[in-house]
């Protein structure tokens, strides 16, 4: 997701505003009554397990065939070099990030200064940019060729290389701040008032209050904050790739097209996938713990107003961010798309379209309806073995791109071994039902993103109460009336909401897109990074700036509702 | 109206109800009372069908509609019910939520029952809005206006004013009551508090440990209770030290009494009296002299705790326009016509026995 790509993926937002809003009002309840306990649900939940636990088996049973050629040249040049960039680079993008985002949302929870109420949700923006788009813009701005790079040496002005870790890092930490900043910010304004008060009440100035009271209020949700961005890091491809990082999701696609050894790269994905296992159990603990900090009901805290020099401070500091992240990349995107204007809507550009939306719309039609039988799996049968169901069934959102990819390719491949075998066994020959086909890339977006529309759907299903529909009972309605009158309605703007997500997330999906599709098939994504990989950055201005928008519709949406909260519990507003 | 015979329900094993017996004629508001956990909302959520009897039979109208082997859907009962939490459906209006079980309702019926129901509940003028618009004691109403549109048979109201703030309960209680007496509908009721219970029920029983402890009046619960556990659940009193004398009497500091007849008593039992606050009175010309230790001021009265020569202590309710001093001797006497005795034993005792249904009771009588 965005990861891959970079950026930011309604999906974990959901995943942590979910955890933080839903908390509160979730109870676990039995099977209502009436309700037959289907077997068939638990066919569900098992197929969706078994879905997500599949790539992951097959990249560790990769073990058992070692190529030993590669895998010499694996462990002695290529492994050291990647886990340590991929370390660093992980470091780096942390400090950076968390700098950004605890600091600007403790600056727009506890100053005011000029903008700051437009401040508080525009800085969420960023979100919307996928981050191999900010990369490239970067890219042609200060690489040897690029425009500022060549105005700065006119003027001798020595400038680092940027296309190196710390180019990389600083693209991904612009691009990812913004978890950050909406986690601390959520936490910040719905734990700290009242703390924060009784803390200068004991004698803190406001400082020290933040320090020794605020922050480590927030530490659970700033953590879960920093797990996710450690996720999108771990999944991150196109910036490295473009960067010349060599990362281990750099490495899995290299073993693979240029060694041309799926088991190798299915063994680095291993070491990938510990690592991303790693950081979600972390973000696992750290949301636990966010909930007794999420509880109760407390007073908004009133910022302290700030007075000149301070004020355009602040205002400069925060436009200067948004300025770096948003602004100015989009602004060449625009002059880029229009040098080039109508020569760039060739009819090529429209099949890449058509085809980015064929697979957003069936992978969104996929992803939903399965997350929908998840969903109501876990009403029916609210057994601790259920929930733990659906924790597996949905880890995928913290495997990278490249890992998911090449576990898919290992696991439908298999498939079509005995489907091909099946096909001697009647004499007849089958052409392979599976790999290199659209259904692969479906099953991969499936995994990757249930969790995006699992979130919405569930959280809209508990507000539907099982008193709800016993009081429809109550008044006589059937069990099929029931769904009709009162499921559909309730759950249908998070139906959609899902739907648009998903879709929002395939659409700007590079890893999965990349190393599963069928031959020669374009996306407006791929197309994007086969453009900024040649250097022709004009021609990717319009998809990138088409992938941007779709972006900036999640990113719009949580900054609402990070804005006004309580919308998330009228009924007119269900997602 | 509604019939429950020996009716037992399990969880797992865990048995929530043992032989349960409850009758509640046609037109009569009847409540539940009882601590949490002892199984009162489980006798609704029986009655209503969203739970099935492992053993016994349920009886609505005449018609049977639930026993060990067969039970009727809920949908199919003709039962209403007003849940704790409203459960209003949050995407349909006021007006939508009161049609929702009048779907096959001829359109100028269902119009005119929905006004009627409005006017009834006193929101005539909230009838487009949504639930969440409105406060929690009109989301009450409005669950109530639904549940009653259809006209069901029987009415259920599970905790119907827990989720309110105190001061509104009683005077909703008031005003449902008003409700269902218009609509003439019978109604069952569960609650955990009494005093709402005594504004709103006709007939009231006490559950404990998956038993119906007594079916009464509001007088009979609290100045007749066939149990400790009854009479300590139902309002405050004390228990005063006494000796039982000979059928009907008992004597103790305050003097010698009436009690009921209790055959398992036999003259000079320890037992133990229970006093209400009421039962006293501030009397200068008696010789039983008592000292107020304790006063909480409660608007129109005050209530004392007085302590008697023997060291025993009970309370008293006294005008709040003429204050007793504190610590200062004061005649007092009784103002009851009889009182109610039980053996002098651990107050758990009692309701553990399975024997302490309605009807008969060791400790009791009348």
């Amino acid at each position: 997701m965005a990861a891959c790509s970079g950026t930011i993926d309604g999906s974990r937002w959901l995943a942590l505003i979910g955890g933080l809003h839903t908390l509160k009002r979730f109870t676990v309840t039995g099977t209502p009554a009436g309700v037959p306990r289907f077997a068939f649900w638990h066919v569900v939940v098992a197929g969706l397990v078994a879905l997500a636990a599949a790539p992951l088996i097959a990249i560790v049973a990769s073990f058992r065939a070692i190529d030993s050629d590669v895998w010499h040249h694996l462990t002695a040049y290529l492994l050291p070099t990647q886990l340590l960039e991929t370390a660093q680079l992980l470091l780096v993008v942390l400090l950076l990030a968390f700098t950004l985002g605890v600091g600007l949302a403790w600056l727009t929870t506890a100053y005011r200064f000029p903008g700051v109420t437009l401040f508080r949700w525009v800085l969420l923006l960023p979100l919307a940019m996928p981050a191999y788009v900010l990369g490239f813009v970067y890219l042609a701005w200060f690489d040897v060729t690029g425009s500022v790079a060549l105005f700065l040496r006119r003027w001798e002005i020595p400038l680092p290389q940027v296309r190196s870790l710390w180019g990389a890092a600083w693209v991904l930490a612009f691009a990812l701040y913004p978890y950050i900043y909406l986690a601390a910010r959520v936490a910040f304004v719905t734990t700290s008032a009242r703390a924060l008060e009784v803390g200068q009440a004991l004698g803190l100035t406001r400082r020290q209050a933040f320090w020794r009271v605020a922050v480590p209020l927030a530490r659970p949700a700033i953590v879960a904050g920093c797990a996710l961005v450690a996720f999108e890091v771990l999944a991150d491809f196109g910036v490295v790739a473009l960067f010349g990082v060599e990362t281990l999701s750099v490495g899995i696609y290299k073993a693979w097209y240029a060694l041309f050894s799926l088991s190798t790269a299915m063994q680095i994905a291993a070491l990938l996938a510990f690592l991303a296992v790693l950081a979600l159990f972390f973000e696992q603990w750290a949301r636990k713990r966010a909930r007794f900090t999420t509880t109760g009901r407390s007073q908004p805290l009133t910022p302290t107003r700030l007075t000149s020099f301070p004020a355009w401070g602040a205002t400069l500091l925060c436009t200067a961010v948004l300025a770096v992240a948003l602004l100015l990349p989009v602004a060449q995107l625009c002059v880029w798309a229009w040098t080039l204007g109508r020569d760039a809507l060739t009819s090529r550009y429209w099949h890449f379209f058509a085809n980015s939306l064929i697979l957003g719309s069936s992978g969104a039609g996929v992803t939903v309806t399965l997350a929908l039988l998840l969903a109501y799996a876990q009403r029916l049968d609210g057994r601790p073995i259920m929930h733990t169901a659906v924790r597996i069934a949905t880890v995928g959102y913290a495997l990278p791109g490249a890992v998911l990819a090449v576990g898919v390719v290992a696991v439908t491949s298999a498939v079509d071994h005995v489907w091909i075998a099946l096909g001697r066994w009647f004499d007849a020959h089958w052409a392979p039902l599976l790999g290199g086909t659209v259904v692969a890339m479906l099953i991969a977006y499936a995994i990757r993103f249930l969790v995006v529309a699992f979130g919405p759907i569930q959280a809209a299903l508990a507000r539907v109460t099982p008193r709800m529909d016993e009081a429809a009972q109550s008044l006589g309605e059937t069990q099929y009336g029931i769904l009709r009158r009162i499921h559909l309605p309730l759950l249908r703007p998070a139906l959609f909401a899902a739907a648009a997500l998903v879709f929002i997330d395939i659409l700007k999906e590079l890893p999965i897109t990349l190393m599963t599709r069928p031959f020669g098939w374009e996306t407006l994504a791929t197309r994007i990074f086969e453009l900024t990989n040649d250097g022709r950055w004009e021609e990717a201005a319009l998809p990138a700036l088409a992938v941007t928008l779709a972006g900036a519709l999640p990113a719009w949406f949580l900054a609402k509702k990070i804005t006004h909260p309580t919308s998330a519990h009228t009924p007119e507003t269900p997602c | 109206m509604l019939t429950l015979e020996q009716v037992t329900k399990r969880f797992g094993t865990h048995t929530v109800l043992r032989d349960f017996s409850l009758t509640l004629d046609a037109g009569m508001i009847g409540c539940l009372l009882g601590p949490s956990g002892s199984g009162k909302t489980t006798v609704l959520r029986l009655i209503a069908g969203f739970e099935t009897p492992d053993a016994g039979t349920i009886t609505i109208g005449g018609t049977p509609v639930a026993d060990a082997r067969r039970a009727l859907e809920p949908h199919r009962r003709q039962v209403g019910m007003v849940f704790q939490d409203h459960a209003l459906f949050p995407h349909l209006t006021v007006a939508e939520n009161i049609a929702f079980g009048l779907r096959s309702w001829h359109a100028t019926e269902r119009t005119a029952r929905v006004t009627a129901l409005l006017r009834l509940i006193d929101l005539d003028d909230a009838a487009h809005k949504y639930p969440h618009e409105l406060s929690g004691g009109q989301q009450q109403r409005v669950a109530l206006a639904r549940a009653l549109a259809p006209r069901p048979r029987l009415l259920l109201l599970d905790e119907p004013f827990s989720n309110l703030d105190s001061m509104l309960r009683e005077r909703l209680a008031m005003e449902v009551r008003r409700i269902l007496k218009h609509e003439a509908v019978t109604a069952l009721l569960v609650t955990h508090d009494p005093f709402e219970a005594f504004a709103i029920a006709d007939r009231l029983g006490v559950v404990a440990n998956g038993q119906l402890a007594q079916w009464d009046t509001p007088y009979g619960l609290y100045h007749q209770p066939h149990n400790r556990f009854v009479a300590e659940f139902i309002g405050e009193g004390a228990f005063l030290p006494g000796t039982f004398e000979a059928p009907n009497q008992v004597r103790t500091e305050l003097g010698t009494l009436p009690c009921q007849d209790e055959p398992a008593l036999s003259p000079g039992d320890a037992v133990d009296v229970l006093l209400r606050p009421d039962d006293l009175v501030h009397d200068e010309a008696s010789p039983v002299i008592a000292r107020p230790i304790h006063a909480v001021f409660r608007g129109s009265i005050i209530r004392y705790t007085l302590r008697l020569a023997s060291g025993a202590t009970v309370l008293m309710d006294h005008p709040s326009h003429d204050p007793l001093p504190l610590e200062s001797a004061i005649g007092v006497r009784l103002d009851t016509r009889h009182v109610v005795v039980f053996r002098r034993t651990s107050a758990a005792v009692e309701i553990d026995q399975p024997d302490c249904g309605c009807s008969v009771n060791t400790n009791q009588a009348l």
